[in-house]
Order: structure tokens, then C-alpha cells, then sequence
């Protein structure tokens, strides 16, 4: 379905809103996205109750806290392994990970990569700031390498970790860039992400202002949703390796197999019925 | 073997068969295990291999009797040998003593010296020679047919368990088999072993089933939806096996990309409303901590099944060992209280591994079953066992979200019993963000110093107020007794047998298998030690039960333990001496 | 600004104004609310308080709207709808905000929000001859400059020296995980 012609709602934003206020550093990036994602899920309509939003640690990852839906703030770096299991026990909702660049591309990159290649029905929100934040300060996967800090004086001399080209390589069906400073654009994204069938990447540029000051001039950088959408992994590699970052919109996305829960493909005899023939496949 | 051991115990055939390079010794043991069962009998069988993946030496012990058996056999009575390539690997495993007899491929190789030094009877026959003979067959099917005839075992019931095994590869190839065994049984005359003729055959239906998949069993009845997992020597029989039942009975099984993923994905699909769980061994667990501090803090059930292997690091995958006590109990970090169960045998496997995922859902918290490669691996024909009538389940708050408890649901709640109505995802107006950071009883994260006492405690609590019933240990007491000797897991058969046996010439000690051992039921067991004289069985190298039941004050202070690390399983022979040793200094 | 490609150029009849109009105040006032609690979090009162001044002006300027809505059927506006070509998010001043940001600075960004509003407004004029937008676009842009005026009656009397160099924690940032 396309998400322009979505049914007449009376869902608002507000309404996804939790009583708990986000205590992000006035400026911070992620207050427009969490702002993106309430329009988006009201765009969209959904049930709030039927939302699970999983997350790590990190600044980002207070987000669950911060929305009226079924939440998970859980250990550093694994968002994505407890996002899997619970949209494969819980085919019927609508599965949400988020997390920073630390979270989901350092210490959780094995399971980016494989939650990638699972190509799950998952919605995979990172906040990208370049930086561990809530650690205060130090250089993350995504920093440029000659990013000064206390950690490397001389920058850590290593290059940036490429979150789109490894999605793309590793099988994820939809791979997006925003940036937090334009919110319409980004709403636009989170709701495609969402709507896709598949496992969904959007990587958002998200300024630091308190460790990464001079990411404001992000604002004038980027270029807002100029990104050609192509289902062709080729045409999309080129894209992403050609893009000196500051591009946004949806670089891929593609009808590819989704992996999903057998269960719900079957149709079980009763519990007691199968439970005999298991017991009776035991019999000497 | 002493006159005195055969008035004790049921009469036992123990049988071993060695071969290399895909000789086919397993496949013998299988076929001859259920065909045993066949008869009408009981056994077990146990395995141990080079560090090839195929074609590497392979070994076989089975334990036959015409009651459940689950100890191992204390000397191998006939053993076949295909080969002797690398046979000093099974010198542990394989006793061989003056009483054995050992039957062997001879057109190649003589026995090695352990083997002749043994004392044992030597008697070798030319397999190649009558394979030669039978075109297609392989020499480990004519080594059914000696093993087949050496103990008494009817033909029909070689060739059903063979049907059954190879039957899916067509009739020629069971024919041709049966022609093996055929000329196997033709071969020798004289019958030494044919013990299994005057036993008493069961009609009863009987299992054939491994320790692993016991754990798989227990966990399905109790309502198993969801395994995740990566694979580890010796835990992955268990989600293997589940990986088609569960499917049937309408749950999902996840590979993970890893330990830390699998335990994540437990916790999610738990969070989900599914009751789930894994499977892995000492390294494995290791990995999964961190997340299972998880399931503990924000109070998701998850149950994790450990199959111990010898350690640390990577230590020896293949083999048995109880050295993980320490890290199932204190492995978490931060006041962590969970579970720690553990089944006495193969047969219980099933029931309490059903008991463990129940109190998961029940007690809202992490579970951990600890097994063994022993008890994991050891594959037995036992009595079917019945469903534990549990009624354990998840409390979930009511239905109606009208009701006032929806508008201000608390996720952690503070109760009496310190289980709170946990909501799951579609419930309306029960929405919460489960969380890790100390929170308060709404989950909103806190880091104030009533919370944080307020949940540690509540937390401990709900696992120490709870009834656990008679479960949490297997009770032999002996009237007058003044020694009672402990033990956990698989070390509790041969401890069983050893103070039967002990008791049968006279001594008077009573016995306690503990299944529950976090939280341990310390006033019980004080209670029941606190006059006698205790010794504390394990299978490893620092006492860690000892140290442990010593330090919750649950046993007196004068208590011993017999410590020896793995990696061979304890015989009852092996605790004969050392029970009767401690009772000497301690009378 | 490069054109967004979610720009609106046609339609823009009563009904369509009303629901624009409405999501952007809605969308000041969300980030009012929201930028005075983390102002307040963070323990800079005074900057908060000038947020949680404005959220009430927003909310009257809203409720000029509202009373029009019984009497239209609206349209569902896509949220990442632009409503006219010198649109600018307030997310765009906001991300200049810090949280030991002066009062000056406060107001500023305030004032920004108000612009927004009133360059849509002088748009919408510029852009319709329907009697009744007129109407509405009238009286939103009276309410408007009043909160204009209290911006600039508020806003300090001249930037000082402390504002350029906002002042220092003398502390270093908490690390929390």
C-alpha cells in the first residue's frame, strides 16, 4: 500500500506521546525524530498498544521511554537480537528498534549485520552523532578520523564505518539516510520505513550539541531528499558509495524475502494432538 | 564382579564397540540400544570421539539391564573393536579388566598393549573376510550380528530396529544388513554373555530418548513458544530437537548470530507474551550474562539450559564435568537473585525442565537448568514419563483496560508476593517500557536509593516467599542415620547406588539430591543436616556445592566434600571407598 | 533552501489552510512544551520559563482555529507536507538552542517560531483571494503580532558580551552508561 493513500485517521501525534518528557540536551537532533516518529505512527495510523519499540543504551536509546507503546530499554548494543525475537514471537505488531551509532554499529555490529540479513519485518531507527555521547565524548565508529578528543588527541585515524554500504551488503531490503534537522522529510522516511515489508535501515544525522558543537553547520550541508530510489543493488551501491553523506532520502528498497515466523504460516493441530505425536515419536 | 554387588542391584550387561573411520561403531550402538528395548529391557548408552569431525575413532559404552539404568557400566564385560586405530584414546572410558572379553577385527592390526595388558580375553575374527562374502555389506553390521548373539539377543529384533533405522534407504539395504548381522551370528558358537535370555522382559511402552531431548520435552509441555540459539558442543541436541516439534505445537525457533544475540531474542519474545528459552554450555553462558542481568532487572521470564562441559575457556566440549555451579549461581553482576535448578538424572530431565520454564513464567525472572554432557548426551530407553500437573503460569493484569489499574498500570508494582500483573504488547492502555536501569513501579528509570532497595528487594523476594514444594530435592533418608551425603546432578545415580550398596552391607546413610539450588532451601537443609555427619559429592576440582551450601549455613560447619574433576562421570565404585573412608574419620 | 520535494502548490482552499495552520501551531507548541522541560531538567529556568510563556499565546493563537473546525471537513495533511516555498522547520532554530542558552537567546528562537508562523500567514495572503482565508488569515496574524510584541518588549535590550560567550559549566558533562 502506499502510504499516500492512507485512510482518513484521527490518530495525532500527541497521542503516542508517554507523561514522560525527553531530557536530551536542549538542541539535540533527537528531539525531531522522536517527534518524526509520533507523526509517522499517526500518519499511519497504528494502535499504540500494538507498537514495540526496543532499544540499547545510549542517548538515543532513552526513546521508549519517551512514547505511549509497548517499550524495551535493554542492555548496550543488543536492540536488534531482542527486536527479533519479539517480532518473530509477535508477528502481528509493529517492531521498532532505535539506537545511536556506538550502539547499533560498534558494539552491536554483529547483530546489524545479521538482522540485516535476516531482513526481518523491523524498523531500524539509528541516531547519528559520531560520537558516544552518554559515555561523554568519545570518537565512535561513524567519526571522521581526524576527530579530535580526549580519548584520540590526534583523532583515531581510522575510516568511518559505512552503516548503508554494510546494510546493503548484508541484505537489508531498505536502506535510508535522513536528517533530524528536517523533520518533514524524515517523517516521510520513517513512515516508507515502516511500511515496508522487510527489514528497514534509517541511519538520521542527529547533532550532538553538546559534544559535537560544530555538527549545527549539518543544517547548511545536507541535501534535503535529492536521493533517485532504485530497487537495483548495484544502482543503490553506487549511490551510497558516490554520497559524501549529505545526501538524504531513500537510497534502496526492494521486494526481497522476508524472514517470518513458521508458526504463523502453519495451521497447528490442537496443542494435546501434537503433543501426542511428539510423545509418540519417542516410543521404542 | 562380587557376589555381594549382584543381591543389590539388577542384573547388567555391559557392552562396548570402538571403531575409525567411519567404521559405523554409533550406528551399531543405536541399533543395538533399541533393539534391546525391543526385547523388552533397558540401557543406556553413552559415546565418546577423536577431535575429527568425520571419520575420526568412535566408541560406544552401553549399560543394559531389565530395569532403568543410568549409571555407567564399571568394566566393559564384551567389547568389539572394528579397528584398534588410536584405541588408547577410550582407555578411560573403555575399563577393561580380566572379566572382559574382547572380540576384534584381526586381518589388520593386533590389539594394542594397553589391551592385552588388561588380562582380558582375546578372540580375533576376520571381519573383512565375511564382508567380502556379502556384497555391499559393511563390517559393523556383522559385528551386530556377534555382539547380537554374545548376548542372547533374538534376530526379529535386530532386524526391526534395523528397519527402523535404515528402512528409509530402501529394503535392499536392510537386506543386505540383515545378511551381515546373519553371518555375525553364525560366526561364534559358544554364548558367555547370553544374560539377556533369562532376564525378565518389560511389555510396558518405553522411551528411547537422550537427556537433551528430554529438556526439549519437559519445555514443550510447559508451554514452550519460542528457542533461540547458537550452537555449542553439548547443548544443541536440545534446540535440534526442538526445532520441529516446536514448530508444531505452534512456536518459532531463531537462529541466532550468537550467544548474546539468542539471549536477547529470549527476552524479547518473552517480553512478547511467549514463553522461551535456550540452550548452551559454559562459554556460550558466558556470553548470554550481561542479558540475563537483563531478564532478572526488568523482570522478563526467560529459562536458559546449561549443559556443562569440562572448562574453563574452551576445556574439553565432548566430555562431562559440574564445574559451571559457580557461574549459573554468581556469574551476574549487581544483586541478581534467579533461579538455579538442576535435574538428578536423564528420565527427571523431562519433568524438571518442564518445572524450570513454569517458574520462569510464575516468577517473572531468569531460570537456569543446569545439566551435563553426561546427562545431555547419555541416550537411555526409560519408563514414559507423565506431565507434571503444574498450574504455574504468568499473572497478567485484567483484561478490562477500562478498569482503573489500566490508567495508572504499574508495570512493577509492589505486591505481597513481589509478582506484579505484567501487560504484554496488545493489551490496550497496559503500555510500559520494560527497563533495565533501576526504575520505579511505573519502569521509569530512578537512581534514588528507595527505589533501588525498594525492587532489589522485592525482587529477592518473590523467589523466596514462593512454595517450591517437595521438588526441590530427591529425599532418601535412612532410619537412625547419622551421615548424610549431598550431591547434585549427574553425580546422583552413582552416589545413589554406592550408598545403597553401602547401606545393603550395613551402614545406615541417608541421601539428598538437591534440584532447587538458588534459592537454596537453606532452613530445610540445615534441618535436616543439623545432627549428622555430611559429605558433599561434585564433579569438579574446588568443591564449589560444598563451598557453597557452606557459606548459606545450610549444612554444618564440620562437613566434607569429595571433589574430582570431570571428565570421566563417577562410577559407583569410584565412591565406595571415599564414603566409606569419610565415615571412618567421622564416627 | 533547495525546493523540497514535498512542497504543496495547489488546493490550498479553507479546509487545507485550517489543517496546515493547525499542524504548525500544534508543532510550536509540542517543541515549546518540550524545550522548557529540558530546559527546566537541566536547571535553566529562566530560558524554560520563556518557552512555557509562549505555549499559552500558541495555544489562544490555536484556538482561533478550532473554532473554525466543527464547521469544515478536513483534510489529512501528510505530515512531511512543505505548505509553502519559504517554509522552515522550527527545528531549524531549535537545534541552536543549549542548555545553558541566555534569555536573549530564548527569546530569539521564540521569535523565530513566530516568524514561522507569520511567513506562512503572508504567504497564504499573498496567495488566495477566498474571503474567508482572508478572515481567518487576519485575525492568526493580529493574534501573531501580539506575540511578536511581547517577544520584542521581552527579548533583553541589547546582546552583551556574556551572551556571545555563553557562560561555562564549570562542570564537566555527566557520563551516564
Amino acid at each position: 500500500m502506499s502510504v499516500e493513500k492512507i485512510p482518513v485517521k484521527k490518530a495525532r501525534p500527541n497521542d503516542y506521546t508517554s507523561e514522560h518528557h525527553p531530557v536530551w540536551c536542549p538542541g539535540c537532533g533527537h528531539f525531531f525524530i522522536l517527534r518524526a516518529l509520533t507523526k509517522a505512527l499517526a500518519w499511519l495510523n497504528l494502535d499504540k498498544e500494538n507498537i514495540g519499540l526496543v532499544s540499547g543504551i545510549g542517548c538515543s536509546s532513552r526513546l521508549p521511554a519517551y512514547l505511549d507503546v509497548y517499550g524495551f530499554h535493554g542492555v548496550h548494543g543488543r536492540a536488534l537480537a531482542l527486536a527479533s525475537g519479539l517480532k518473530l514471537a509477535r508477528p502481528d505488531l509493529t517492531v521498532i528498534a532505535a539506537g545511536g551509532d556506538g550502539d547499533g554499529y560498534s558494539i552491536g555490529g554483529n547483530h546489524f549485520i545479521h538482522a540485516c540479513r535476516r531482513n526481518m519485518d523491523i524498523t531500524y531507527i539509528v541516531m547519528d552523532n559520531e560520537v558516544y555521547g552518554m559515555t561523554k565524548g568519545q570518537p565512535s565508529p561513524t567519526s571522521a578520523p581526524d576527530w579530535h578528543s580526549k580519548l584520540a588527541p590526534k583523532g583515531t585515524g581510522l575510516a568511518r564505518f559505512n552503516p548503508m554500504g554494510i546494510a546493503l551488503a548484508s541484505g537489508a531490503s531498505f536502506i535510508a539516510r535522513g536528517f533530524s534537522g528536517d523533520p518533514n522529510g524524515l517523517t516521510k522516511i520513517l513512515t516508507e520505513a515502516i511500511e515496508h515489508k522487510g527489514f528497514s535501515l534509517v541511519e538520521i544525522k542527529s547533532p550532538c550539541v553538546t559534544f559535537r558543537p560544530e555538527q549545527k553547520d549539518w543544517h547548511h550541508a545536507m541535501r534535503l531528499m535529492n536521493v533517485t530510489l532504485t530497487a537495483n543493488p548495484m544502482e543503490a551501491a553506487q549511490a551510497i558509495y558516490g554520497s559524501d553523506g549529505f545526501d538524504t532520502g531513500i537510497f534502496f528498497q526492494a521486494d526481497m524475502p522476508v524472514y517470518e515466523a513458521e508458526a504463523a504460516n502453519e495451521k497447528p493441530h490442537s496443542d494435546s494432538a501434537s503433543m501426542e505425536s511428539i510423545e509418540k515419536a519417542l516410543l521404542v | 564382579m562380587p557376589n555381594h554387588h549382584q543381591q543389590t542391584v539388577p542384573p547388567r550387561l555391559a557392552v562396548s564397540i570402538s571403531g575409525s573411520g567411519g567404521t559405523g561403531a554409533v550406528t551399531v550402538g543405536l541399533i543395538l540400544l533399541d533393539a534391546v528395548a525391543k526385547a523388552g529391557f533397558y540401557g543406556n548408552m553413552t559415546r565418546a570421539f577423536g577431535p575429527q569431525i568425520r571419520g575420526g575413532e568412535s566408541a560406544v559404552m552401553l549399560h543394559f539391564s531389565d530395569q532403568p539404568i543410568e549409571t555407567l557400566a564399571e568394566f566393559s564385560q564384551l567389547h568389539l573393536a572394528l579397528d584398534w586405530v588410536k584405541f588408547d584414546r577410550f582407555e578411560d572410558e573403555i575399563p577393561l579388566t580380566a572379566d572382559s572379553l574382547v572380540i576384534y577385527e584381526n586381518s589388520r592390526e593386533k590389539p594394542p598393549g594397553l589391551v592385552e595388558n588388561s588380562g582380558a580375553t582375546l578372540l580375533g575374527v576376520d571381519l573383512q573376510a565375511i564382508v567380502k562374502t556379502i556384497k555391499g555389506s559393511r563390517i559393523n553390521m556383522v559385528a551386530l550380528g556377534i555382539v547380537a548373539q554374545q548376548i542372547g539377543l533374538a534376530r526379529h529384533f535386530i532386524e526391526a530396529a534395523l528397519q527402523k533405522t535404515l528402512g528409509r534407504k530402501g529394503s535392499e539395504v536392510v537386506e543386505t544388513s540383515m545378511a551381515a548381522v546373519d553371518a555375525g551370528m553364525a560366526l561364534l558358537t559358544d554364548t558367555p554373555l547370553s544374560g539377556l535370555a533369562n532376564w525378565q522382559p518389560t511389555h510396558q511402552p518405553r522411551w528411547n530418548m537422550s537427556g537433551n531431548e528430554a529438556c526439549g520435552l519437559g519445555t514443550l509441555r510447559g508451554g514452550l513458544k519460542f528457542a533461540a540459539a547458537y550452537p555449542i558442543t553439548p547443548a544443541t541436541d536440545i534446540v535440534e530437537y526442538l526445532a520441529r516439534p516446536l514448530v508444531q505445537m505452534g512456536g518459532n525457533l531463531l537462529i541466532a548470530e550468537d550467544e548474546l544475540a539468542a539471549m536477547n531474542m529470549v527476552i524479547g519474545a518473552s517480553f512478547g507474551g511467549a514463553p522461551s528459552m535456550t540452550a548452551t554450555s559454559g562459554p556460550g553462558l558466558s556470553l548470554m550474562i550481561e542479558a540475563m542481568g537483563l531478564a532478572v532487572a526488568a523482570e522478563i521470564p526467560a529459562l536458559v539450559i546449561t549443559v556443562m562441559r569440562g572448562g574453563p575457556s574452551t576445556g574439553i566440549p565432548t566430555k562431562s564435568e559440574q564445574s559451571d555451579l559457580n557461574q549459573a549461581l554468581y556469574a551476574l553482576h549487581g544483586d541478581a537473585p534467579h533461579l538455579v535448578i538442576a535435574p538428578l538424572n536423564i528420565q527427571e530431565s523431562v519433568n524438571i525442565s518442564q518445572w524450570a520454564l513454569a517458574l520462569s513464567e510464575a516468577l517473572q525472572t531468569l531460570v537456569i537448568l543446569v545439566t551435563d554432557q553426561h546427562l545431555g548426551q547419555t541416550r537411555m530407553i526409560m519408563d514414559p514419563v507423565d506431565k507434571l500437573p503444574l498450574t504455574l503460569s504468568r499473572l497478567q493484569p485484567k483484561a478490562d483496560p477500562t478498569a482503573d489499574t489500566a490508567v495508572h498500570y504499574q508495570r512493577y508494582q509492589i505486591t505481597d508476593s513481589g509478582i506484579s500483573p505484567m501487560s504484554l504488547p496488545g493489551m490496550g492502555s497496559y503500555q510500559y517500557a520494560a527497563e533495565g536501569l533501576t526504575h520505579t513501579e511505573s519502569g521509569l528509570p530512578s537512581s534514588r536509593v528507595q527505589d533501588h532497595a525498594q525492587h532489589l528487594h522485592k525482587r529477592s523476594h518473590k523467589i523466596l516467599q514462593f512454595d517450591y514444594g517437595e521438588l526441590w530435592a530427591q529425599r532418601l533418608p535412612m532410619a537412625n542415620a547419622q551421615h548424610t551425603v549431598i550431591t547434585w546432578g549427574s553425580s546422583f545415580e552413582a552416589v545413589k547406588e554406592a550408598v545403597k550398596l553401602l547401606n545393603h552391607r550395613g551402614a545406615a546413610i541417608s541421601l539428598i539430591g538437591l534440584r532447587l539450588i538458588m534459592p537454596l532451601q537453606a532452613e530445610a537443609l540445615a534441618a535436616l543436616t543439623q545432627h549428622q555427619k555430611v559429605l558433599v559429592i561434585e564433579q569438579n576440582d574446588s568443591a564449589q556445592l560444598s563451598h557453597y551450601l557452606l557459606a548459606e549455613k545450610a549444612i554444618p560447619l564440620d562437613s566434607e566434600a569429595y571433589a574430582k574433576p570431570g571428565p570421566l562421570l563417577f562410577k559407583p565404585s569410584d565412591l565406595i571407598r571415599p564414603i566409606q573412608t569419610w565415615m571412618e574419620d567421622r564416627t | 533552501m533547495k525546493t523540497h520535494p514535498f512542497l504543496k502548490t495547489h488546493n490550498k482552499n479553507l479546509a487545507w489552510v485550517l489543517a496546515a495552520v493547525n499542524e504548525m501551531i500544534e508543532e510550536s507548541i509540542y517543541y515549546c512544551d518540550t524545550f522548557s522541560h529540558t530546559l527546566q531538567a537541566h536547571h535553566n529556568e529562566a530560558a524554560a520559563a520563556i518557552f512555557s510563556a509562549l505555549s499559552p499565546y500558541f495555544k489562544s493563537e490555536q484556538a482561533i482555529v478550532l473554532t473554525k473546525l466543527p464547521e469544515q471537513d478536513l483534510p489529512n495533511i501528510p505530515p512531511w507536507e512543505i505548505p509553502h516555498q519559504d517554509y522552515e522547520h522550527p527545528a531549524n532554530s531549535l537545534m541552536q538552542a543549549h542548555y545553558l542558552m541566555t534569555e536573549h537567546e530564548a527569546w530569539s528562537i521564540v521569535n523565530d517560531i513566530i516568524q514561522i508562523h507569520h511567513c506562512f500567514y503572508r504567504d497564504l495572503l499573498a496567495n488566495t483571494s477566498q474571503q474567508e482565508v482572508i478572515d481567518l488569515i487576519t485575525s492568526l496574524q493580529t493574534h501573531c503580532l501580539q506575540c511578536e510584541k511581547i517577544c520584542a518588549t521581552k527579548k533583553l535590550p541589547a546582546k552583551t558580551d556574556e551572551d556571545n560567550n555563553p557562560l561555562d559549566d564549570l562542570d564537566a558533562p555527566v557520563a551516564q552508561s
